[in-house]
């Protein structure tokens, strides 16, 4: 999920039908450059340089989304469509369209994980069967500490501790108890007990990848969870 | 976000014959070197077609259009919830849409 407006400009994007290291590539109407979809980085054209805002968002089940948000809108279908797709995602052997190469060997290149990128430009990755045993888990990162857990909703979602604060452990209620004593909500990272209450921490984007994928575009990532 | 290598996948759908035998050669696309990584041109541009003007249902007519559980792709501002299916992204990749002021892409 992006914001699609750079500095004063909203721009409008579609699909170019390219592909560019594994990865979909987007173009947009307004000067036609290429975005890739994976990082929303524009690779060439009049933007090129240029990278588009990553907004939070998540994956949860339509029962449970309309559940947490009664006034829910939804995208509505053009055309009938379904689950299931090739056999592509169990094909161990099969990376990317044409064959391409795992580029770092720490993990498997059909190895799902959870990526993480702060502003920075450091990036970590977790090992999605690691983080589903674990429950959620902290991980330092470019001199930042970072809780990547579940959501009520299904899904991921990373948020940045504040400085200083380096460790929090999950408490029976569900909430995360930091290491400064302050109680965290996992869904909206609000701090609902302990010296920071009424705090939110700042929540960052998590993009669940192969990671053949997420390493050809994060060659420094860390790793959690590698066995 | 999705598994990115799967949106090509759908590409592969789209460009190789069904004859199980054959082999679809990359090297047979046309190409243009981006920062020392091959861009192919697979499809042509809006083969796939993004979604430019989304609608949306609400109540019991998204309830209608939808299973319970159906992967969606949901975004909060705190005020509005918009929701986006994931069948449905794969179908179009990107949707182009408003979340308040801001303009939004949803892309899984």
């Amino acid at each position: 999920m992006y914001a699609r407006k750079v500095g004063e400009q909203t721009l409008t994007l579609g699909v170019s039908g390219n592909l560019w290291k594994d990865v979909l590539v987007l173009y947009d109407r307004e000067t036609d450059s290429l975005w890739t979809q994976l990082s929303g980085d524009a690779i060439d054209g009049p933007l090129v340089g240029k990278s588009l805002q990553e907004i939070p968002s998540e994956v949860s089940t339509w029962a449970e989304w309309k559940a947490r948000h009664p006034n829910t809108v939804v995208l509505k279908k053009s055309v009938p469509v379904g689950p299931g797709y090739l056999g592509y995602a169990s094909d161990p052997d099969m990376l990317g369209m044409f064959g391409s190469k795992n580029p770092d060997q720490r993990l498997g290149g059909k190895e799902m994980i959870y990526g993480v990128r702060l502003p920075g430009g450091a990036a970590l990755a977790v090992v999605e069967s690691y983080l589903e045993e674990k429950g959620g888990i902290v991980a330092s990162v470019g001199g930042s500490s970072l809780l990547i857990t579940g959501s009520a909703a299904g899904g991921v979602v990373a948020y940045r501790l504040p400085q200083g604060v380096a460790a929090a452990a999950m408490q029976q209620d569900g909430t995360w108890k930091l290491a400064d004593g302050s109680s965290v909500e996992p869904s909206t990272g609000n701090v609902v007990g302990g010296p920071r209450q009424g705090e939110t921490l700042e929540r960052l984007p998590v993009t669940r990848a192969y990671w053949f994928a997420w390493a050809s575009f994060y060659p420094r990532s860390e790793v959690v969870g590698k066995e | 976000m999705k598994l990115p290598a799967l949106s090509h996948a759908l590409l592969l759908a789209v460009v190789v014959s069904p004859v199980a035998a054959q082999v679809f050669d990359p090297k047979s696309l046309p190409k243009k070197d981006i920062k020392g990584s091959p861009m192919y041109i697979v499809l042509p541009r809006d083969e796939i077609p993004a979604v430019f003007e989304p609608e949306f249902l609400h109540g019991e007519a998204a309830d209608a259009q939808m299973e319970p559980h159906e992967p969606v792709l949901g975004v909060f501002d705190g005020v509005t919830a918009r929701a986006y299916s994931l069948w449905q992204l794969d179908h179009h990749e990107v949707v182009n849409d408003m979340l308040g002021d801001v303009p939004i892409a949803a892309t899984w």
